[in-house]
């Protein structure tokens, strides 16, 4: 998961201070993977282990997952090597310990008691989440909407949108490849940037993670209390409303709602607890492909979304748009535009296979292989030259001395190409000076 | 004695070789013809680089029919 890359680059005194914090401790525990899991609680109640007796843990098969595992929890940081023992972090081992005794331990209070007036329900909180993020996803693909300052800021600091020639804000190829992504892979890649820039600002990054870790223990549909965090967090909490994480009616509320999204932030899937298995079919349902290329070039989409819709647009020239389906073509012209844009032809066929509509699925070939073909090739024409910084070398005086510094140039893998009836050697840049000296030294 | 270049090293097919040493004699680059496929661009940097992309890519520009032209 992104959060683990991020946290094993921190170094221990960060991470230190992070595992103080119980929360984050449950948090990280409940993301790691099931062997991870296994091995930590394996590790909780005793002090230390020779780190060869481990090696029982596992059956020999799973040797690669385990050497995996012990590696990813050393990079957090949660395992320490003493010579030959290993031990659990001890800060880490307290607070996992302190909270399996402690099960009336709560995060915020939520008072039940006062009910607000117009508390938001589950769907609405959901359809909240929703559309905020598809507005995030949104800046995006539009060029010209600069609709929320610090989401569009955001994007551009990770690279995902940059602008062009003429200051208009356009897609990378990174951004691209962002879109391809699942949602929370998409959440953590832009709080990390977040995380990076308020780290920036107020030196505490590791608080506002902490306060993430937190959030993700809340209840959906439930209020809790903005009065009981600190004048940090409150900051924290009217950015992430921008991302659909954090509803708040209006600043002065003295309630937010976590959504969905933050619930499973942590663990990785819409799957949250209390949800019955139905609702959960039926959303799953809703992100289904929605795409209908055919041999002609012709492109239906079926969706009513304009993010999807321009997304396309990308690399689709539209026609026209119904209520419930768009038609585009692929022309030459229009995939030309995404290649400009960086954007390759991998990802374009890509990002078809993965919303290919479930009927063309069925028929067997989400994307004819005449139009990806194409599309490989209207790439390929772009790049019909190849080219690399060389160094060229020729009217060598005999053929012994050119086959010579052939030989040596194969030998220091420097040698690029070769031309044995012109007597021409390329080589690559950097290998010029050892080149020259040679030739000088032996039959200069 | 030897004598040395420093440069790019081009490699394409044989037309766009053809065309390379066509847009060479237009823009005075200083190509060495190599063989069928090889080119020495002296001298060459970034922005000949750019330059040849760009001639290259109008002619590919020139040379496109889409029948979906006609639909327009």
């Amino acid at each position: 998961m992104k959060i683990f890359q991020y946290l094993s680059s921190l170094n221990q005194e960060d991470l230190d201070q992070l595992y103080k914090d119980n929360w984050t401790c449950q948090a990280i525990l409940r993301s790691l993977p099931p062997i991870g899991k296994q091995f930590i609680l394996k590790l909780l109640m005793i002090d230390s282990i020779e780190f060869e007796q481990t090696k029982i843990w596992t059956q020999e098969i799973s040797n690669q997952v385990h050497r995996e595992t012990f590696k990813k929890l050393f990079d957090l940081k949660l395992l320490t090597k003493n010579k030959t023992c290993i031990q659990l972090n001890s800060i880490f081992q307290h607070n996992i310990k302190q909270s399996l005794m402690d099960m009336e331990h709560r995060v915020f209070s939520s008072d039940t008691t006062v009910k607000e007036l117009k508390a938001p329900t589950i769907d609405e909180l959901d359809q909240f989440s929703k559309t905020q993020w598809e507005k995030v996803l949104y800046l995006l693909s539009d060029e010209k909407s600069d609709s929320i300052p610090l989401i569009s800021e955001l994007l551009q600091s990770s690279n995902l949108t940059s602008r062009d020639g003429n200051g208009q804000l356009a897609i990378t190829s990174e951004g691209f490849k962002f879109l391809l992504k699942d949602i929370y892979t998409q959440i953590w890649t832009l709080l990390i940037v977040y995380l990076d820039t308020i780290e920036k600002k107020y030196k505490s990054r590791i608080e506002l993670l902490c306060f993430l870790f937190k959030l993700s223990f809340l209840q959906l549909g439930r209020g809790y209390l903005v009065s009981e965090l600190t004048q940090l967090q409150k900051t924290l909490l009217t950015d992430l409303k921008q991302f659909g994480l954090i509803y708040i009616k209006s600043n002065d509320n003295p309630y937010f709602y976590p959504t969905r999204l933050i619930i499973s932030l942590t663990t990785g899937k819409t799957l949250s607890l209390m949800q019955d298995i139905k609702t959960e079919q039926a959303l799953s349902q809703k992100e289904q492909g929605y795409i209908i290329l055919e041999t002609n070039y012709r492109l239906y989409a079926y969706t009513s979304s304009s993010l999807q819709i321009s997304l396309l647009s990308l690399f689709v020239k539209m026609l026209y748009r119904l209520p419930n389906l768009a038609v585009g073509i692929v022309t030459r012209e229009s995939i030309r535009m995404a290649l400009i844009h960086g954007i390759t032809a991998d990802q374009i066929i890509d990002f078809i296979r993965h919303n290919a509509h479930p009927n063309a699925t069925l028929a067997g070939t989400p994307i004819p292989d005449v139009v990806a073909e194409q599309v490989k090739l209207w790439e390929a024409e772009r790049n019909c030259v190849d080219y690399s910084k060389a160094v060229l070398y020729n009217s060598f005086p005999t053929l012994d001395c050119f086959n010579a510094t052939v030989k040596y140039a194969k030998e220091l893998n420097l040698f690029i190409y070769s031309n044995d009836s012109k007597k021409i050697l390329v080589i690559d840049e950097s290998g010029n000076e050892p080149i020259r000296n040679y030739i000088r030294k032996n039959f200069g | 004695m030897v004598h040395v270049f420093k440069g790019l090293f081009l490699e394409c097919d044989p037309p766009t070789k053809q065309f390379l040493l066509f847009v060479s004699k237009q823009e005075h680059f200083e190509l060495i013809d190599i063989d069928e496929t090889h080119l020495f661009l002296q001298g060459g940097n970034e922005s000949t680089i750019a330059t040849i992309q760009r001639c290259i890519d109008e002619l590919q520009n020139r040379n496109t029919y889409s029948v979906f032209d006609q639909d327009k």
